[in-house]
């Protein structure tokens, strides 16, 4: 690579601030580091974590706008299908996943906040966000029966 | 490892404004999803049925919770799916922009899906 008008000293700065940036994104650097089997803090974990949830949400959106498309059908085949989906498991499973809901709103609101207010405390933030977890978690229990 | 990659110095799949659009979208989305399940749980006395959506549907508050809830669940799901994808790399330069113009396609039908089951849950008969 060639550069134009420039002295030694900021050839070098340059190359200096290049070496510091890798060319690899996060998540293959997250993959990578997994298979090496090196240790990475809390907040490597909680950023899949966030992500896989999302696209849990995701798949349940799609799964959402497939059930009422039975209303396109006709209001017996809706009524037909809300029946079916009158289940104990389902239930069950829809508190599960208010819970990776929860989780994901949390921990969204917890990026915004330490990405706009860049003095926050991080460990006072996660504490508050787990407590607020935690009581939705607590909340939610009666409704599994 | 942090949760923010501009220290980390990784490459960066979403710019600046990329990421204030996903920020907006959430914090729009946060208001809608909790109108929307607060609705659905103490509004229809847990038994759901069409004319039960319907009579809910009656109200403008309701319609637009919905409406407003479906684009922007729309939007924020799918620009996280991007970025997700984008970060793996699978594709090259070429594959992304095929890429994101088939999710706006789909984007594009999931909203239209949304409309169409509206439009009919607003015709049913109470």
């Amino acid at each position: 690579m060639v550069y134009l008008n420039l002295s030694g000293e900021r050839l070098i700065r340059m190359e200096k601030h290049k070496s510091n940036f890798s060319r690899k994104t996060f998540t293959r650097r997250f993959i990578e580091r997994t298979l090496k089997g090196e240790k990475m803090g809390v907040g490597a974990y909680i950023w899949v974590a966030h992500r896989i949830s999302g696209l849990i949400i995701l798949g349940y959106f799609v799964l959402h706008l497939y059930t009422l498309s039975s209303i396109l059908k006709g209001v017996r085949s809706f009524d037909q299908v809300m029946d079916l989906l009158e289940n104990p498991l389902i239930r069950v499973g829809e508190v599960v996943f208010l819970w990776i809901v929860a989780f994901h709103m949390l921990n969204g609101i917890r990026l915004i906040l330490l990405n706009i207010f860049i003095d926050l405390n991080e460990k006072v933030l996660g504490y508050s966000f787990s407590a607020a977890a935690a009581l939705i978690i607590i909340i939610s229990i009666p409704f599994l029966s | 490892m942090d949760d923010q990659c501009l220290d980390s110095g990784a490459k960066e799949t979403m710019g600046i404004w990329g990421r204030f659009i996903i920020y907006l979208s959430a914090t729009i989305l946060i208001f809608f999803l909790i109108s929307h399940i607060y609705i659905i749980h103490y509004g229809s006395n847990h038994i759901i049925t069409a004319k039960s959506v319907s009579s809910d549907l009656r109200s403008y508050f309701v319609t637009v919770v919905d409406i407003a809830l479906l684009a922007t669940c729309i939007f924020h799901g799918l620009a996280g799916f991007r970025s997700v994808v984008l970060d793996l790399e699978i594709f090259g330069r070429r594959g992304d922009r095929y890429f994101i113009f088939s999710l706006i396609i789909i984007g594009v039908c999931l909203l239209i899906l949304g409309i169409l089951i509206f439009k009919r849950f607003t015709s049913v008969m109470i």
